[in-house]
């Protein structure tokens, strides 16, 4: 991945190039031997005007061409829908050798712009017309988690605090600063109870995976992380006490990796506001329901606590280019079992990650989410 | 939504003692002929009753004949009345022996057409017919509302006969049985509760900052409902489980001048008008 960032200079091709070339060279594998491409973008057409054939022009500079090249856009989930689908390619015998990219540019010299094209991630017919806003949506939900079994601003301030240490360690990451729990609290309100220092910012960046057979991985130049399984779920209309869309998909992801929440031992979650962690801790079943902020107050989730969670500092503070955000997890969790995450490395590294990323919203509920388990 | 055109309900009413009733039978013979709902109340009505049973009936349009001389006085009794009954929306028409020289003070009281011996019943349609237009009404956010009149209009949603399930705003079909054969329109209930909500300090361009919004839980049932909130006055009355009413807000006109009516709820104690 390259680093996330406000990267005015860099174009979507530049940002593409890159990721895609470490990943050829780190592997050592002959990009000849890419039978079919997927590139995940959500914002292009908005911010850049190109709305086709995104794949064929971002991948143009990388000199990936002639193979099949498949437009992926499924809102912040684009870059894991993008990853969904090669290995889908892979896993069905029809590729041996698959790359999955995502790319994002949100900055330009007008923010609303941004925010709009942000806000067409939702049902345009109906929550569109009231003014959606995702900030305000995931207050929502963080504040009914919160009434529900008494989570304290204290608690939600120190999933950024967390997140911003480990944005501090990271290379690649947006935001390279340290924040306080009072100083989280303290940062301009957004939308109660979220404050400035609790949100992602606008990002820059890219970030590719390669997926090939288990022949391939053979000759690779390192040691290749197996998928142990990838689902993608969609929005469901929710019940009142029906389980939400991150706690069907992850039961599916569980079952067909064979896996169970208590094996997993680093995640990447989808953190577009730090204190989504909490309730994203419950229903991805790290904690019994109502435990997460008892998690975050014993620093279980800090990358040198019993399940390290965004040791890349999140989209917090690593930053969120929508189309690169899921690839981007999927690194992380990448180098932290191979023992590549610097200062910030688990010890001993990991053996069985979760990815958790999301995107949109339909009918009350997140429209996307993909869970990916990767197994060392 | 597109509306379906809606038939025009009107009262022909003759109000005091006169009797002569010829004029007001053939008008109300003739609405009836362009395709007209029309009440008839009969002689000697008071213009108490008159501005009750047109709000009863929810009548477009409120058509007095007076033969006798005594406009002036039963018109400013019945608009008054109206005023009573909340109903001064109702547009009043009068037709009958009425002299040019009263025809200013009428439109004072507020009476919205005068047609005199000599009118054709067309002219009184093509009255009617464009009151009705001005009520017309589309919801702002397809398939979401439903009612008789601009004064009625509640949410609307569907249930599914086979599993029970409720959901707003209406559909074809159930989501959950995959079946489009026994999914109905209902009309579902004002109120609610609130399940979570945000006043936000952002807001998206053409949105008053706070910008409040909600999920509102239709007591019953549910459905549950993504709504904007007003009317809360201070942040601190919106709570978690508080009740909500709906509130109904006429948005501006559309392009064929039908009124734009939206959804938004309130809380139903604490909050401000």
């Amino acid at each position: 991945m390259t680093r996330f960032g406000k990267l005015l200079d860099r174009t979507l091709q530049d940002l593409a190039y890159e990721p895609i070339w470490n990943a050829i060279h780190e592997s050592k594998i002959d990009p000849h031997d890419i039978d079919i491409a997927f590139v995940g973008n959500a914002y292009a057409g908005l911010m850049t005007g190109q709305e086709s054939v995104r794949g064929q022009v971002i991948l143009r500079e990388a000199g990936i061409s002639k193979i099949p090249i498949i437009n992926v856009e499924n809102a912040c989930a684009s870059g894991s829908t993008a990853f969904y689908l090669a290995h889908w390619a892979v896993a069905s015998g029809q590729a041996d050798l698959a790359l999955a990219a995502g790319v994002e540019k949100l900055f330009c010299d007008d923010t609303g712009k941004s925010l709009k094209a942000l806000a067409t991630s939702g049902d345009q017919e109906i929550e569109g017309r009231m003014g959606i806003l995702f900030a305000g949506i995931y207050a929502m939900r963080v504040r009914a988690h919160m009434e529900k079994y008494g989570i304290t601003r204290e608690q939600l301030a120190k999933t950024a605090v967390k997140n911003h240490d480990h944005g501090a360690l990271n290379p690649h990451a947006q935001y390279r600063n340290r924040v306080t729990v009072e100083e989280v609290l303290a940062s301009r309100m957004i939308a109660d109870p979220i404050t400035l220092q609790m949100t992602c910012p606008l990002g820059d960046g890219g970030a590719a995976v390669l997926i090939g057979t288990k022949e391939m991985a053979k000759n690779m130049g390192k040691r290749p992380v197996r998928v142990g399984s990838t689902v993608l779920g969609s929005f469901g209309f929710t019940g009142k006490n029906e389980p939400s869309i991150a706690a069907r998909t992850v039961k599916q992801a569980y079952q067909e990796a064979g896996v169970s929440a208590k094996e997993i031992q680093v995640a990447e979650v989808h953190d577009a506001v730090a204190p989504v962690e909490l309730y994203l801790y419950e229903e991805l079943g790290f904690c019994a329901p109502g435990e997460s902020g008892r998690m975050i107050d014993e620093r279980a989730t800090w990358f040198d606590g019993r399940l390290p969670v965004n040791t890349s500092g999140g989209l917090t503070a690593k930053g969120h280019p929508a189309g690169a955000t899921g690839l981007a997890q999927v690194a992380e969790i990448v180098w932290q079992m191979r023992g590549e995450a610097g200062e910030r490395q688990i010890k001993p590294a990991p053996n069985v990650g979760l990815v958790e990323n999301g995107g949109g919203n339909v009918a009350g509920e997140t429209a996307v989410v993909a869970i990916h388990i990767l197994l060392a | 939504m597109k509306e379906k055109a809606r038939i025009p309900r009107v009262l022909v009413a003759k109000i005091g003692l006169d009797g002569h009733n010829r004029g007001a039978h053939v008008v109300a013979h003739g609405l009836r002929e362009a395709g007209m709902e029309v009440i008839y109340t009969g002689i000697r009505q008071t213009p108490a009753a008159v501005a009750k049973t047109a709000v009863q009936e929810s009548v477009d349009v409120i058509g007095i004949s007076s033969m006798v001389g005594a406009h002036l006085s039963i018109m400013k009794k019945l608009i008054r009345e109206l005023e009573t009954l909340n109903a001064s929306d109702i547009p009043v028409i009068l037709g009958g022996i009425i002299p040019e020289e009263d025809y200013d003070q009428l439109r004072v009281l507020g009476v919205a057409a005068i047609f005199p011996p000599g009118a054709e019943v067309k002219e009184m349609v093509q009255f009617i017919e464009g009151v009705v237009k001005m009520n017309e009404w589309v919801s702002e956010v397809p398939g979401t509302l439903t009612g008789r009149s601009l004064e009625d209009i509640h949410l609307m949603g569907s249930r599914c006969d086979q599993c029970g399930q409720i959901y707003f705003p209406s559909r074809r079909n159930c989501p959950r049985c995959l079946d489009d054969r026994s999914i109905k329109p209902i009309t579902l209930n004002d109120e609610g509760d609130l399940e979570t909500f945000v006043v936000a300090s952002v807001a998206p361009p053409g949105y008053p900052v706070p910008h409040a919004q909600g999920y509102i839980i239709l007591s019953g049932e549910g459905p549950r409902i993504f709504s904007l909130l007003t009317d809360y006055g201070d942040p601190s009355n919106l709570k978690v489980g508080c009740k909500m009413g709906v509130k109904m807000v006429r948005l501006g006109r559309d392009k064929e001048n039908r009124v734009v009516v939206g959804y938004r709820f309130r809380p139903l104690k604490g909050g401000v008008d």
